[in-house]
């Protein structure tokens, strides 16, 4: 990796983020074992840092407010970095009121975007909200998505725009404001150590096929789960375990014929655009 | 009424309206509900706050971020569709706000960033922290915003102890015998959910901002502590979503001295040229109170056992799992 500024691993939500961060953050440690609660990886959502290089308390902002100062605050962590970063992100790609991107060009040095058959989101998403399936589907249907969508309690983390999932996944196929390289969920499960070749490739990271075979190896569904129930950890969403089985197509027989179908009236145009329907 | 009784009445009623911060007299144009009313000599008024344009700084001000300029002696500090304030030399502040004077937005910023800018400029560290008395002294909680800070401190008021700061204090090191805790104001700002859990009726009270459920609750005058405190303790407030205890860990006076998350808006005083207050202010505090990290899982209900481990440390009794 070379110059100052992000390398994005950016998903919507429950679609394998995690386990990239994990994959690449083993891979960059010579494909050695991984602690699920220091991942090196870290989200763009800090507050902390926001607030200290911003010099204003977020907690007395407004979400849009925020949002808007979300680009200073990359440039400042840009321009503390003598590296280039690798970053978390779920936010859609997303032009600002004063026309700056949420996310813009002159950070971002790549990065790699990551879909999956959003009916199967839909089942991870439930489970990790501790919701309803229907209350997912909701979820992933309403445009301009906020997180979080109360100003009630206090949050460690800054607003984050998911949009809806095709707002999410169309803004990132989308060419502006930076190209990434997409990747679909579905194929880094069958060929997990070719897709995460790509993956390494995009990032501009030196290619090591031992590493990538150790890096697979360590980051094993079963044992991270195994590792979550006797560790705990720190990233769950409270309600039910992280990781889950990472089946393909496991909405088959988990969603009503109605739940699927509803999915695909209103996904069906970018679901196609990618393959997950006819 | 002749000139000179209607300027010894002027004088009375800007001295009944002056209020105190840090031990400063404070004049104010806006209402301040929030602060005490001052209480000390005849001094004139240590900072003065006034109504009045505050357009951008001209150049060499630099830029640091968005919303702050830093110029020769001033800071400018911009909040949008709130007010813009320019702090000058640590005596005045300006603010250019199209709000009504009592508007409370005003104030959430006015006693955050922007006093924490007044209190470099007068060459004094804030410090980033709740602050209550205990037996005496104060226990300094410490963190970065959002990690707890005010609903420990509220939990540690309904228990007895006087509060010194909800958020922001003062290091004070001038004095020979050691540092002390300037008291900011009888306030605390809690969330509602925090609220909730602490049965605190928001009903009436102002927000932070109108559609910012986070309120500025009173504090009444016998919770508060009107004078300075020696530190009897410090602790660096993190949490973490998993952990199912709380932990404390004991900080070497090397790690004090990097530890600059007990500083308010550390950045920006770095950049305003007060990194020599850092040194100062921390070494005090390293060389004179204990310093320790707390990490603590993000739930209400363990507030009590986090409010019960604090205080066997700071009265100096064991404390189980507890590495010093």
């Amino acid at each position: 990796m070379k110059g100052t500024g992000f390398h994005w691993l950016a998903s919507y939500p429950r679609s394998g983020n995690t386990w990239v961060r994990l994959l690449l953050d083993s891979y960059m440690r010579g494909g050695a074992a991984v602690d699920i609660n220091a991942i090196s990886i870290r989200a763009v959502y800090r507050r902390s840092f926001f607030d200290d290089v911003i010099g204003l308390d977020s907690a007395d902002l407004r979400s849009s407010e925020i949002l808007g100062l979300r680009p200073a605050a990359l440039r400042a962590q840009r321009d503390l970095n003598d590296r280039p970063l690798l970053m978390k992100c779920h936010d859609m790609r997303w032009r600002l009121a004063d026309g700056d991107w949420l996310i813009p060009a002159d950070v971002s040095l790549g990065g790699i975007y990551l879909v999956r058959d959003p009916r199967d989101v839909v089942l991870s998403l439930a489970k990790f909200f501790g919701r309803s399936v229907d209350h997912a589907i909701t979820t992933m249907e309403t445009t301009g998505l906020l997180i979080p969508e109360s100003k009630r309690r206090d949050c460690h983390q800054l607003p984050q725009i998911w949009g809806s999932w095709s707002e999410n996944v169309e803004s990132w196929l989308a060419l502006e404001p930076f190209p990434v390289h997409v990747v679909r969920y579905d194929d880094l499960r069958r060929d997990t150590a070719k897709v995460l070749t790509g993956i390494i490739d995009a990032i501009g990271l030196d290619l090591d096929e031992t590493r990538i075979a150790a890096a697979v190896a360590a980051t094993d569904l079963e044992g991270l789960r195994r590792e979550e129930r006797s560790c705990g950890f720190v990233e769950t969403g409270g309600h039910n375990d992280f990781f889950g089985d990472g089946r393909i197509g496991g909405w088959r027989d988990r969603l009503s014929a109605d739940q699927a179908a509803r999915i695909e009236a209103v996904h069906g145009p970018t679901m196609r655009r990618l393959g997950y329907l006819e | 009424m002749d000139d000179q009784r209607l300027a010894v009445l002027h004088k009375a009623l800007n001295d009944m309206t002056d209020h105190q911060i840090f031990g400063w007299r404070v004049r104010s144009v806006i209402p301040l509900p929030d602060l005490q009313v001052w209480t000390g000599d005849d001094r004139e008024p240590d900072i003065t706050i006034t109504l009045g344009p505050v357009p951008p700084l001209a150049p060499p001000a630099r830029p640091f971020g968005p919303a702050v300029q830093i110029g020769d002696g001033m800071v400018r500090i911009a909040v949008p569709a709130v007010a813009a304030y320019r702090v000058e030399e640590g005596r005045r502040i300006v603010i250019d706000t199209d709000l009504p004077p009592m508007a409370p937005d005003i104030r959430t910023f006015l006693l955050a960033t922007v006093l924490a800018a007044l209190c470099f400029q007068r060459g004094r560290l804030p410090l980033h922290a709740g602050v209550v008395e205990v037996d005496g002294r104060a226990l300094v909680l410490a963190g970065e915003s959002g990690v707890g800070k005010s609903t420990l401190a509220a939990a540690l008021v309904r228990r007895g102890h006087r509060l010194l700061s909800d958020d922001l204090c003062l290091l004070d090191t001038d004095g020979a015998s050691g540092p002390l805790i300037q008291p900011a104001f009888p306030r605390l700002r809690l969330w509602q959910q925090a609220a909730n859990h602490l049965r605190i009726d928001t009903t009436g009270m102002d927000r932070v901002r109108p559609d910012i459920e986070k309120h500025p609750i009173p504090v009444s005058q016998a919770d508060f502590h009107q004078g300075a405190l020696p530190p009897a303790l410090v602790a660096n407030m993190r949490f973490l979503e998993y952990p199912q205890r709380v932990t404390l860990t004991r900080l070497d006076q090397t790690a004090v001295m990097c530890c600059y998350k007990l500083i308010y808006r550390p950045r920006l005083g770095l950049a305003m040229g007060f990194q020599s207050l850092y040194f100062k202010g921390l070494a005090s505090l390293a060389k004179h109170s204990p310093v320790f990290d707390l990490v603590r899982p993000r739930r209400f209900d363990m507030l009590d056992a986090t409010a019960d481990r604090l205080m066997a440390l700071t009265r100096g009794e064991p404390v189980d799992g507890t590495v010093a």
